[in-house]
């Protein structure tokens, strides 16, 4: 056998080799070939999950595209673009009114921002002067008297007293114990007089009322007549003790 | 080209113990091997438009790129890559291929494969680069003479001539 022919056996016994069929050569080379075959070449652990990485990158992450770059970008933009116009136009014949937008920004601005502070401020002072005399005051038990304080300053307290005068003494009257000097005089109010006095106190603790501020809710001086029923004694008309017998110290 | 896609992280994944294969016979470092392979699979990634499955098998073209590459690094290194033998990366291999035997089997392969190895180192770069085709790619040899721009027959002589230096090369050992 010459060396052409032994060349081309051999070739054939390692194709078949690689076939994975039984060899049939009995070439002394045939044990190089085995061992060449058992030589452990093979890449380490940390090289092939390096590979692996790369090949992450590589495909996993970034697919490859169908198409080039330039087409699939060009696709695109004009996709976009129809689908753009396509919705204009739409919304435009649906919905010829104003973008909300503009309205939204038109509306917030004047109405939130400058509403805020006077709001506050006139609220306040309307509510506080309302409550001071006509709202509260019938409400209120005989025996209490409300503080309304001045909504601006004042050189006193201004309080207003509600209750019986239990007593008139010169010019003043004497209402839940506290003596009221009413300027102008006392003229038209009786002791058990339902009253509501607007009271200045003074800076030396005096209370003080103008006659006009003194509002007499129930006249006591006036006092309905009472009929006795008649006695069979005889006639009751110049009887002293007739009538109620009310005492005016005035 | 064909119309279904390639998917081509699988076939990187299935060629790259062989690739790997084929450059360590060509050079006798493990990081310098594993170095050129990442780098031949890069720019397999690069050109990989340029595959065509009408013209070829994918061994037959990444283990062209692997083949170019490596080629050109000795090229350019202007020597044979790892003439010089590292005894401590022998004796990490053998002791990963004779781990299974029996001790005595053990002393016999590990000599053998060491002296294989040295009379590896001792081929000349065209035996050994047809050698690592052969073994290393499990190349045939048709695909090697193309590859070389050889014929078919030529490629078997220069195995057979290969294989015999190996065999006398252990024997003088």
């Amino acid at each position: 056998m010459n060396e052409d022919e032994r060349a081309d056996r051999l070739a054939e016994a390692l194709d078949q080799n690689s076939d994975g069929l039984p060899i049939t050569s009995n070439d002394p080379l045939m044990s190089v070939v085995a061992e060449l075959a058992v030589l452990p070449f093979a890449p380490s652990a940390a090289a092939t999950a390096r590979f692996e990485a790369q090949l992450g990158r590589w495909f996993a992450l970034r697919p490859r595209p169908r198409f080039p770059l330039r087409t699939a970008i060009a696709l695109a933009s004009a996709l976009f673009i129809g689908i753009a116009i396509g919705a204009s136009a739409t919304f435009a014949a649906l919905r010829p009114a104003p973008l909300p937008t503009m309205t939204m920004n038109s509306i917030g601005t004047p109405t939130f921002i400058p509403t805020n502070t006077p709001t506050v401020t006139v609220m306040a002072s309307a509510t506080f002067t309302d409550i001071r005399t006509p709202t509260l005051t019938p409400t209120l038990p005989a025996t209490t008297f409300i503080i309304v304080p001045s909504p601006t300053p004042v050189p006193f307290a201004q309080i207003v007293i509600a209750g019986v005068i239990d007593a008139i003494q010169g010019g003043q009257i004497v209402v839940l114990g506290l003596p009221i000097v009413i300027e102008g005089g006392v003229a038209g109010l009786c002791v058990n007089d339902d009253v509501r006095v607007a009271v200045s106190i003074a800076s030396d603790g005096t209370y003080h009322a103008p006659r006009s501020a003194v509002e007499i809710t129930a006249n006591a001086c006036f006092s309905p007549p009472t009929f006795a029923p008649p006695s069979s004694g005889g006639s009751s008309d110049d009887d002293e003790d007739g009538g109620k017998g009310k005492k005016h110290d005035k | 080209m064909s119309s279904a896609p390639i998917d081509f992280a699988v076939l990187f994944r299935e060629h790259y113990p062989r690739v790997y294969r084929y450059v360590r016979y060509r050079v006798s470092d493990d990081t310098l091997a594993e170095d050129l392979t990442a780098e031949a699979f890069e720019r397999a990634y690069r050109s990989r438009a340029s595959y065509d499955p009408a013209r070829g098998a994918f061994s037959t073209w990444i283990g062209r790129i692997a083949h170019n590459h490596v080629s050109n690094y000795l090229s350019s290194q202007g020597r044979r890559a790892g003439f010089e033998v590292d005894m401590t990366d022998i004796a990490q291999f053998e002791s990963i291929a004779v781990a299974e035997a029996h001790p005595e089997a053990q002393i016999i392969a590990r000599e053998g494969l060491q002296r294989l190895r040295e009379c590896l180192e001792r081929l000349t770069d065209r035996d050994r680069e047809v050698i690592a085709l052969r073994f290393g790619g499990e190349t045939r040899n048709k695909d090697i003479a193309e590859l070389l721009g050889l014929n078919a027959h030529s490629v078997s002589v220069i195995i057979l001539r290969a294989l015999e230096r190996l065999r006398g090369c252990q024997e003088a050992a």
